[in-house]
């Protein structure tokens, strides 16, 4: 499969210190990478470096070709990457209508119809029925879980061609981690691109087809599910020691 | 007991001007989590250049005053956002907050300078109007004041509640970075924010200067001290909370002038400010954090 996104010696620094040296990455299109990292290993660094929150020092972020590298978010948004933010990041005193409304924000208002916004909204619904029976409710009301579920339906109604989801099972209970990594398979049926931080590795090894593993701003590892799980050294520190 | 009443329906009136002036303060807070010191001088300042205009067009009908600091309060709105953010780091906490110091100092100047330091007499509408409920009155030029706040802060909330800019200035407001990964422009909403404040500032000026008769660079000095307590109060970034706040500041100020005097007002008004501090640190309606 080509690369839809394609991310080659990004460096990026707080100040004086790098914390991606040099991170070189593929993301085939129409399926699913995982990223898998210790925490600090600079996983968010990248997301937020791909969805232009932060500016990389040197290197090229490419979406199908077209560089991407030092954009503003809201350029990045309207090339169609959307990320769903580690900790969720909703909009805690807006209605759950509202938050779906902001995940649109660069459609409306333009050429887009209000139609298709309101049908992107019904099909949030249909995907997320427990958002519909909340709809007037303020999101910082709502459990971890439909938190999250929230800020995958507001990343999605921008229409990305490229979706980012840091760490979805984040302190969420282990129920509810199913039912999100269930959403994940669903998107990519239905053929939306999915790069995905995880650190649940057992959970991410059901539905990724390519794995990445970084460590101390570097990627130390690239492989298939199968060579994943023969490799010694993430086998021990991702799935346990049992085989 | 009437007197009570007249007193605290009297500073209930006035004290949608300060509701005004917290709204100003609590929306730029909640957008860019700053204190924008020359909010009030720049309100001031609006009303002088609409009575500007005024005194420029003889004849021209006497509610274009407003109209007019309606317009210059949006205009300088938006050169305080110019010479105090725009080009100053906003991750000094400290930078903002002296840059408008020292442009609350400068507006002040400017209007002494300008003014020779006269204070200028404003045009006060239907302040020959009374209404009289037996020995209850309500002062026509005070319900105006009341109406014409009330009217721009339900203007406010329709801009806020109702429109795409509103969205995204409480998407802004509530999770920055959210709002950036929704394709919100930050510099774009602080701008605005900084145009919209400044008008609703300059109505609060004019306003004021309608209520007093006079307008005075004495003005910009307690203004700015009550706006902020009126933001404090109504709990920092929420605009309910700076409306109620400031219909109660307005009301509680003028019971407390009728029994202990004008001289000791503003003592009890910073007592107030102190027990909302220790009792109840996040004003009256602070914003809701979320689970997370």
């Amino acid at each position: 499969m080509p690369a839809l996104l394609e991310v080659a010696d990004l460096v990026t620094a707080y100040g004086k210190i790098e914390a991606l040296k040099g991170v070189t990455l593929e993301v085939a299109e129409g399926g699913i990478t995982c990223l898998l990292g210790p925490n600090g290993a600079g996983k968010t660094t990248l997301m937020y470096s791909i969805a232009g929150i932060l500016k990389p020092r040197r290197g090229s972020i490419r979406l199908r070709g077209e560089e991407l590298g030092g954009c503003a978010p809201h350029e990045a948004v309207s090339r169609g990457i959307a990320l769903v933010p580690e900790n969720r990041l909703v909009f805690p005193s807006m209605s759950v209508i509202d938050n779906l409304e902001a995940g649109a924000y660069r459609r409306q208002g333009g050429r887009t119809g209000r139609g298709e916004i309101d049908a992107d909204l019904q099909r949030m619904f249909g995907r997320f029925p427990r958002l519909k029976e909340r709809s007037a409710q303020l999101a910082g009301t709502l459990s971890g879980g439909e938190q999250q579920m929230l800020a995958v339906a507001r990343a999605l109604m921008s229409r990305p061609k490229l979706l980012l989801m840091d760490e979805p099972s984040l302190g969420l209970a282990p129920l509810v981690v199913e039912e999100i990594f269930r959403i994940v398979s669903e998107l990519h049926r239905d053929g939306t691109t999915v790069f995905l931080v995880e650190q649940n590795a057992h959970m991410a090894l059901k539905v990724a087809q390519h794995f990445y593993l970084m460590e101390q701003g570097r990627v130390s590892f690239s492989g298939d599910p199968g060579s994943l799980a023969e490799d010694e050294v993430i086998r021990r520190a991702y799935l346990g020691s049992a085989k | 007991m009437l007197d009570l009443l007249q007193s605290a329906s009297d500073g209930v009136l006035y004290g949608a001007t300060y509701a005004l002036i917290g709204i100003g303060f609590t929306l730029v807070f909640g957008v860019m989590h700053k204190i924008n010191m020359a909010y009030g001088a720049a309100s001031v300042g609006g009303a002088y250049l609409g009575l500007m205009v005024l005194k420029l067009g003889a004849g021209l009908p006497v509610p274009l005053v407003f109209f007019g600091s309606f317009l210059a309060g949006g205009l300088l709105g938006w050169m305080v956002y110019l010479a105090c953010f725009h080009f100053i780091p906003l991750s000094s906490p400290l930078a903002t907050l002296m840059s408008t110091v020292g442009m609350l100092l400068l507006i002040d100047e400017v209007i002494v300078h300008t003014t020779d330091g006269m204070p200028q007499n404003y045009p006060a509408l239907f302040d020959d109007v009374m209404l009289r409920f037996g020995e209850f009155t309500l002062r026509g030029d005070l319900l105006l004041v009341f109406l014409v706040s009330v009217a721009c802060m339900a203007g406010l909330l329709a801009l806020l509640y109702r429109t795409r800019l509103g969205l995204a200035t409480r998407a802004v407001s509530q999770q920055a970075i959210a709002a950036q990964l929704c394709g919100i422009r930050l510099a774009q909403v602080n701008v605005t924010t900084f145009v919209i404040t400044g008008l609703l500032g300059g109505i609060a000026g004019a306003m004021i200067g309608a209520a007093v008769g006079t307008l005075s660079p004495l003005l910009t000095t307690p203004l700015t001290v009550k706006g902020l307590i009126v933001t404090v109060i109504g709990g920092l970034g929420s605009v309910p909370g700076a409306i109620v706040a400031g219909l109660l500041v307005g009301g509680f100020e003028n019971v407390i002038q009728l029994y202990r005097g004008v001289t000791e007002r503003d003592l009890y008004v910073m007592l107030l400010l102190f027990a909302f501090l220790v009792f109840r640190p996040g004003g009256l309606f602070a914003p809701a954090g979320g689970r997370n």
